[in-house]
């Protein structure tokens, strides 16, 4: 399993697990997800084109996931699936993010908020490569 | 004692001490039950968190910890620390995500006796006045940037001049609900989007507004002073900054974390990142931790006028029939800029509260002219199905916790083991049998915070009344819950 939720006293933990850095990013998307909104019948008919840098990579993790949260509780805009995301490291070394997103405007007849995230937390936040796979404890501040 | 690795020593029956040790600058100090330590303070990791606040440049005295104490992000759950202003720090760990979080009081000549048999058409005219849940609009329509920014500035006051309370309400309210500092240009345009309309929302999670009524008075003189009688109906609203002020936690989180080479700061948490008051990014956070505290105020005071106009249309009263008065306002997360004693000479210290509530005594400058004979309302809400209390500031809080008391129970279940345990229960009757009744957007927020999540507030409160930090005023019984 990619994504596990884990008990948290106060708040989300999630631990996230995949065989590359993109896959990673990816699955944090999807845990976000379930996190935040139930849907049934959706439809990505919609678009977006990220971009991000960071000077880590989990400050770039937390930036994707955050901008996910922005989109819905700004725009009531509801990602459902990454369709491509790619990670490198620029000349100054900092790690830049670039991705396809699909998701669609919130309805109530589709859509229901399950948690309010406030944000993604960097508590025990740490990517970590292991045995050929890498994974991070994501913890949501609800 | 030793947990986890954290040697602590007993110094009075409700107070530990972290001695300094390693690259603490301070020791640290705990205020809690020896019960408390054996059921829930052991069980994560707060105390190190304790130990980790202490490493902040230029604390004052102690890294403090309140009752409610637990695991938080940098800070605890209740934490206090004082930093110098003119070479210490200012933390957003140690404000929260939720800028200014916090509970406002407000009383009626209503008797709870009397109209026991309108409460539940009050908490259902509540539900549908009062904007409530995640993606809720606020009473007023989607406001402009330039509109929201004017929030920014004038707090609570922009709530009154657009005909959501009076004038008096700021003279009980903390800081008269608009702190000075407060330049929306260092806010990000996100966080503007995100409080666009979420003006006078309540929120969700463990946001509410509460019915009580006053079950028993400890304090007789400070009861009166506060204008409360047995038995009177009370209303008590938890809500914070919104979105708005999780989006500037998350901006200033970033520019701060970036800003760390140049400072140098040796931090065992990045979560406790932080910048020199006195410098650019510490200015700039402290200015747009201003705004988001301000929009909350403004957010209380919208729902307090929503929350009157309901009670008049249900009981079909007057305001002077109601008698419907704001009592106080407090906040328990924010850092403010206080005088305060340190080793005999008066300093300007930067107070972060996170999770922890002021408690300024008998003739302080900054609380109300009515209430400097007794002190300030320390407002203390518990789970919805107990009590929540009000307790009145001491001398003591000035001389030991620069100010600051507890601000709640904490929770001692996780959401999760909150819903196992409520699995096959009939919640709304439970609570019903408690004498709640409630209304909330979903049955999973009321299993989530049902009442056994929670620690029991009056613990909480006992410890902070037998240091004498603050001590205990009234306690009062919900009698009816709106939950987003």
């Amino acid at each position: 399993m990619p994504y596990k939720f884990i008990d948290h006293i106060a708040d989300i933990a999630v631990e996230v697990s995949a065989d590359n850095l993109e896959e990673l990013f990816k699955v944090s998307c999807t845990a976000w997800r379930i996190a935040a909104v139930q849907s049934k019948n959706s439809f990505s008919n919609d678009c977006r084109e990220i971009y991000f840098q960071a000077e880590s990579l989990e400050e770039l993790l937390v930036n994707l996931l955050n901008e996910l949260n922005f989109l819905l509780y700004s725009d009531l805009w509801v990602f459902n699936s990454v369709s491509s995301l790619s990670i490198f490291t620029d000349e100054n070394k900092y790690f830049n993010l670039t991705a396809n997103i699909s998701g669609e405007y919130f309805s109530k007849d589709v859509h229901h908020f399950k948690e309010e995230i406030k944000a993604t937390t960097y508590h025990q936040l740490k990517i970590e490569k292991r045995n050929n796979l890498y994974s991070t404890t994501i913890v949501f501040d609800i | 004692m030793n947990i986890k690795g954290i040697e602590i020593k007993k110094i009075s029956e409700n107070l530990w001490e972290i001695p300094q040790s390693g690259d603490m600058l301070v020791p640290g100090r705990v205020y809690a039950s020896q019960n408390m330590f054996d059921t829930s303070i052991q069980n994560d990791e707060a105390l190190k968190q304790v130990v980790n606040v202490a490493h902040l440049p230029g604390i004052q005295k102690y890294s403090l910890a309140m009752p409610d104490i637990h695991w938080g992000y940098g800070f605890p759950i209740g934490g206090v620390a004082a930093t110098d202003i003119n070479d210490g720090v200012i933390s957003p760990g140690g404000v929260g995500y939720d800028i200014n979080c916090g509970v406002r009081l407000a009383r009626t000549s209503l008797e709870y006796s009397s109209h026991k048999n309108r409460i539940s058409k009050l908490v259902e005219n509540l539900f549908r006045n009062v904007p409530t849940g995640i993606g809720s609009s606020g009473a007023i329509k989607k406001l402009s940037p330039s509109e929201t920014k004017n929030i920014l500035v004038k707090g609570a006051r922009w709530a009154i001049e657009n005909g959501f309370g009076k004038e008096t309400d700021l003279n009980f309210t903390e800081e008269n609900g608009e702190l000075q500092n407060a330049d929306p240009n260092s806010v990000s345009i996100r966080a503007i989007e995100r409080g666009l309309d979420q003006a006078g929302t309540l929120g969700s999670g463990n946001h509410f507004l509460e019915i009580d009524f006053v079950e028993e008075i400890f304090d007789e003189d400070a009861a009166s002073t506060f204008g409360l009688f047995k038995n009177q109906l009370l209303i008590l609203i938890h809500t914070g900054s919104r979105g708005l002020g999780y989006q500037i936690c998350d901006d200033y989180l970033q520019v701060l974390m970036k800003a760390q080479n140049k400072f140098n700061f040796k931090l065992p948490d990045k979560q406790l990142t932080c910048a020199p008051l006195k410098s650019q990014e510490g200015q700039d956070y402290f200015s747009a931790m201003c705004c988001a505290a301000n929009f909350a105020w403004n957010n209380r005071q919208i729902i307090m006028s929503l929350t009157q106009k309901t009670f008049k249309e249900t009981f079909k009263m007057s305001d002077d029939e109601l008698g419907f008065e704001l009592v106080y306002d407090v906040s328990h997360n924010i850092a403010k800029i206080e005088d305060h004693e340190i080793d005999g000479v008066k300093k300007s210290v930067c107070v972060h509260r996170k999770g922890a509530t002021r408690a300024f005594p008998i003739n302080s400058k900054n609380i109300p002219e009515k209430y400097k004979s007794v002190g300030q309302p320390v407002l203390i809400p518990g789970d919805m199905g107990r009590y929540s209390y009000i307790s009145v500031g001491k001398e003591k809080a000035l001389q030991e916790t620069f100010g600051s008391s507890c601000h709640g129970a904490g929770r001692i279940k996780s959401r999760h083991q909150a819903m196992l345990q409520s699995k096959g229960k009939n919640l709304l009757e439970e609570l019903n049998k408690s004498g709640v009744i409630i209304q909330a957007r979903g049955m999973k927020t009321i299993a989530e915070e049902m009442p056994h999540a929670y620690k029991n507030v009056s613990e909480v409160v006992d410890v902070m009344h037998f240091e004498g930090i603050s001590t205990k005023v009234a306690k009062l019984k919900p009698v009816g819950v709106i939950k987003g």
